[in-house]
Order: C-alpha cells, then sequence, then structure tokens
C-alpha cells in the first residue's frame, strides 16, 4: 500500500453513497465503497464494463490497490483514465448536448442487455474525451429491478431533454438554464417556455408537459413503491420513446454575429495565411502541453494546435461559431480539439453546493499557452477593460506562453467598434499594450501581420524564460 | 418477380392500415387513462418527493409506450423482411 501523503476529497461526488473520488498526489482516484460491491462485481463480471469501453461509451479504470480515505467502508479503489479537460452542458452547444444524451441513452441500453440500468443520468457525467462524449461516472450503474420504472427518467428528462428543446424550439441560448439549475431545467418552467408546437410532438407532450403536470400534482402525495409490474418492454420502450425524441429535435445555426466573422474582416486571404503561418512557427518554438483559443471563432486558428495533436480547447461566446466549429471536429473525427461556449466577460462560476461543485473557469487552468487572436480589442474596447486588467487576466489563465495579436485603434473592426461610442480609450495604443503585458510577460516574438496593421506577439510568463 | 412485386405493394398497405388503427387505439387508450388517473391520483401521503411525480408518469404511460414500442419493433421486422425480399429478388434478377 502506498501510505497517505495528501488527502482531499473531491466536491463533486460527495452526495453518491457509492463512492466518491478523491486526489492523490495529483491524480484522481475513486473510492468504491461496500454498499456498491454487488453492483460493481456484476458490472465487470458480466462483461458490461468491458464491452462499453471497448465501444468507446465509459471512462476506462484500472483497480489500485492504495488505500483510500475512508477504508472502514471501501470496496475497491480504481484510477480512472485522466479526462483532457473537464468541461459542463452549459458550455456546450447543441449538438454536443444532443451528442451526449444520446451516448446516454446508448449506454442504458447496452446496460439492459446486461442485465444492469442507469440509476442516474446527470449531464456531468458524460464528458468529451478524444473528441467522443463518455460515461466518466463508473458507479451509475444498478443491477436492473424487473417491475420498477426507471429511477433516472426524471433526471434525463431535466438534464437532456428539456435543454435541448428549449434550445431546438425557443431561442439555443437557454442552455444557460443549466448554469442555474444544477439538476436540470425544472420541468414545469420547461413546460411554460416550451412553444405550443412542442404540445403537438407526442414524446414532448408526454416527458416535459404531462411529466410536469404529474410532478406538480405529487409533490406532495405518496405512493407506495412495491414492485408495480413495469415490464421490461415498457421500460425499454421509455428509452426509445426518450431517443426518438432526442433525435428528432435539431438546431441549424443562422448567420449570426461572429458566424461569417472571417468573411467581413479586413484581413486579405494572405494575411490570413501570414498570420496561420506566424502562428505556426511560434507552436513550434514553444512547443506546448496544452493550448486554449480564447475568442476562437469557428476554431481555424485551433487547428493549427490542435492539428499538431497539443490538446486544445476552443472558446467562443457564439453557440453558432461553437456549433460550426464542433460539427466539423465530429465530420473530420478530430480527438484533440475542443470547443465550447464561454463569455470572457462573464466566464463560467463555481456552482453547487459551496460554490464547489462545478469549478469556475480558471480553476480548471492554467493551460500551458493561450492564444488570443482578435481578441484584445473586443475586451478593451467593448467591454471596457483596462489594459493592466487584461495583463493580469492573462497572466492568470496561461503558465507558459501567450499568443496574442494586437489590433490597432485604426484597424477597421476597432474603428466599427469605435462607430457607435465616444473614443474613452485613450490608452489603448500599442506601446501602452506592450507596457501592460511586460509587468507578466517577456515579449520574445513580436511580428507584424503582413498586409494589416495588426501585431503578433509570442509572450513568455515571467519565471519561465 | 412480376409476382413479388404485386405482393410488395398490397401487403404493405394492409400493414400501414393495420399500424395506424393499432396507433390510434393505442393513444386513445393512453389518453383515457392519463386523465382518469390524473383526475383520481389515489392515496394520497403528506411528505414531499420530487421524483413522485417521475414515478407516478412512468406507471401511468407504461402501457401505451409498451405497445407502442412492441408496434415499433414489429413494424421494423416486417419491413426488413420486405427489404429483404426486394434485394433479395434483384439479386437473383440480376
Amino acid at each position: 500500500m502506498i501510505s497517505d501523503r495528501k488527502n482531499e476529497d473531491v466536491p463533486a461526488s460527495f452526495r453518491d453513497p457509492s463512492g466518491f473520488i478523491f486526489c492523490r498526489d495529483n491524480a484522481l482516484y475513486r473510492q468504491i465503497n461496500q454498499i456498491y460491491g454487488e453492483d460493481y462485481k456484476q458490472l465487470i463480471d458480466s462483461g458490461l464494463y468491458k464491452h462499453l469501453v471497448e465501444e468507446g461509451f465509459l471512462v476506462a479504470h484500472e483497480e489500485v490497490s492504495i488505500q483510500g480515505p475512508r477504508p472502514e467502508v471501501a470496496y475497491k479503489v480504481i484510477r480512472p483514465d485522466p479526462v483532457p479537460f473537464i468541461s459542463y452542458p452549459y458550455e456546450w452547444c447543441f449538438s454536443q448536448l444532443k451528442d451526449a444524451a444520446l451516448a446516454t441513452l446508448s449506454v442504458q441500453k447496452i446496460a439492459l442487455s446486461s442485465g444492469m440500468s442507469l440509476k442516474d443520468c446527470s449531464a456531468y457525467n458524460i464528458q468529451f474525451s478524444y473528441g467522443r462524449p463518455i460515461l466518466i461516472d463508473t458507479l451509475s450503474f444498478e443491477r436492473y429491478k424487473e417491475g420498477m420504472p426507471w429511477v433516472a427518467y426524471r433526471q434525463f428528462c431535466q438534464h437532456f431533454l428539456a435543454p435541448l428543446a428549449l434550445m431546438s424550439m425557443k431561442d439555443v441560448r437557454l442552455n444557460q438554464l443549466s448554469r442555474i439549475y444544477i439538476d436540470g431545467i425544472p420541468l414545469d418552467l420547461a413546460s411554460s417556455l416550451l412553444p405550443f408546437g412542442s404540445r403537438l410532438r407526442f414524446s414532448l407532450f408526454t416527458h416535459i408537459h404531462l411529466h410536469a403536470r404529474s410532478q406538480k400534482r405529487y409533490a406532495d402525495r405518496a405512493v407506495e413503491r412495491g414492485n408495480r409490474n413495469f415490464g421490461s418492454l415498457a421500460f425499454r420502450g421509455i428509452i426509445d420513446s426518450l431517443e426518438t425524441s432526442i433525435r428528432r429535435l435539431t438546431w441549424q445555426p443562422e448567420k449570426t454575429e461572429w458566424g461569417s466573422y472571417y468573411n467581413e474582416t479586413n484581413y486579405t486571404s494572405s494575411s490570413f495565411m501570414h498570420k496561420r503561418e506566424l502562428l505556426g512557427n511560434f507552436l513550434t518554438h514553444t512547443n506546448p502541453t496544452t493550448v486554449w483559443d480564447l475568442g476562437a471563432n469557428t476554431g481555424f486558428f485551433s487547428r493549427v494546435a490542435s492539428d499538431r495533436s497539443i490538446p486544445t480547447v476552443s472558446f467562443d461566446i457564439d453557440p453558432a461559431a461553437v456549433e460550426k466549429n464542433y460539427l466539423q471536429c465530429v465530420k473530420n473525427g478530430e480527438k484533440h480539439l475542443l470547443p465550447l461556449c464561454l463569455d470572457l466577460t462573464n466566464p463560467s462560476p463555481g456552482i453547487g453546493w459551496a460554490n464547489e461543485e462545478r469549478h469556475p473557469f480558471l480553476n480548471r487552468g492554467p493551460a500551458d499557452t493561450v492564444l488570443a487572436l482578435a481578441l484584445v480589442h473586443h475586451l478593451a474596447i467593448s467591454n471596457n477593460v483596462p489594459l493592466d486588467r487584461l495583463a493580469a487576466f492573462f497572466g492568470k489563465v496561461c503558465s507558459r506562453a501567450l499568443i496574442i495579436e494586437f489590433v490597432p485603434k485604426k484597424d477597421s473592426q476597432v474603428q466599427r467598434l469605435l462607430s457607435t461610442r465616444d473614443d474613452i480609450f485613450p490608452d489603448y495604443q500599442q506601446e501602452a499594450f506592450e507596457r501592460a503585458f511586460s509587468h507578466y510577460f517577456y515579449l520574445e516574438k513580436t511580428e507584424p501581420i503582413s498586409g494589416s496593421e495588426r501585431t503578433l506577439y509570442l509572450m513568455v510568463k515571467r519565471g519561465n524564460a | 418477380m412480376l409476382g413479388c412485386l404485386v405482393t410488395l405493394k398490397k401487403e404493405p398497405k394492409m400493414v400501414h392500415a393495420y399500424r395506424q388503427i393499432a396507433a390510434y387505439t393505442v393513444i386513445f387508450l393512453f389518453a383515457s387513462i392519463v386523465l382518469v388517473l390524473l383526475i383520481y391520483p389515489g392515496r394520497a401521503y403528506a411528505y414531499l418527493d420530487p421524483g413522485t411525480g417521475s414515478y407516478v408518469l412512468q406507471l401511468l404511460i407504461a402501457s401505451a409506450i409498451g405497445a407502442l414500442f412492441a408496434l415499433k419493433m414489429f413494424w421494423k421486422r416486417v419491413s426488413t423482411f420486405f427489404k429483404n425480399l426486394v434485394s433479395r429478388t434483384l439479386d437473383s434478377d440480376k
């Protein structure tokens, strides 16, 4: 046994009596409690674990012989394969949430064929790993109880069906409700927000509208939960109905603020390609272990990093740009790029119990190298962030290098931003920019982008040069 | 070959009609059950459980959902049978 050096329960897993995640020596482990022993045994012995891992639906793990933090109730300790980046449903685009929902239902169907069933269906149990949605909670399975309804039905409807229906039929931005309601969108709220047409779809009428009515009606009543003879046909019928319902929900990204950004900038195609070439040279120079591309649009420049097999997260505020980026990843089978929705002016906070269950954006970093291309003017001028604060932020978000583009006032994009507001940004000058960032970084390379007024910098964090 | 095609044209229509009648019957039964059970909820106790409504709903829709699923599976088998028949016929004609 390895002796305990640093024990820390991970706050995201305290609710489940079956076990919990803990961190030791920078590695994540999961203690499986005795109460879950029989279920875990069936998961392994039935071949379900092997099947799901081979199909790429479940995170792989190995059983280890270290002592967990609560050995008196421990059955086993496992070490799951690490996930490159933890993301949350309110950061996913429509198709990411849809794929996560379908992956969950596929897992459930495979589990049923092995005499097991998912006992919870939280969207937080799904993570994107190497381009695919996978279940990361190995303890989500229980032995199927003949005659009983699906215990995770409510959670599936609240975590997946309701937000997808709202995004598809009302407004794609409504996935942000997941940020407020950590256990999924309340069905009465979804029911009241959805358009009347949703009632004409049998599955949505049943699983959302009628479901919401039923929840309200039985909120203060009890029913005897004996064996209700809920047949396996009905059980499979509900899974099938949910799957059909999810598959029918679609969302088409329209032309949005940033969707056609590349076509409307003052870049010539040669300067665009020159910028890509410079970025490639900078990445060769720094050879990063991880990259975050902030303000990535549809991920054109993120791919300069991810095509080199560097784990890259591509953040953008626009759900349409992220959707296009994700669909491209799926189409090309890209494994090293994860597109996510993020408003940098109001990034994901810590939410849940004690603000600790889901990590804030900054706590999931820092990234080795950060890209901030054609971004600074939006933060400094549209959002009034002074340059010294911008520099401090980028100093926090990357651990080694920053590749950042300065867009001067005479650039047409900045002129467009200034056309509807007073120029109250006298400090927004290249010299002031360099001065502010020099507090946190060495300016290692400075390259003008040909055919434009812009400059691309490679900055190395002080203390790392 | 011609005989197969004539049979093919007739059979799906019959199956389609059967499918529609069965679907309407199931939906009618489903609506009746749901209405009756939502109006008469049965025994009530005083404790709060947000999951109870989800549990009850599944029991209410079990028969209808189960029947629709069985019907879907049946339809899938029928269509697969005819698809296989057509492809086999076409293969043998080549």
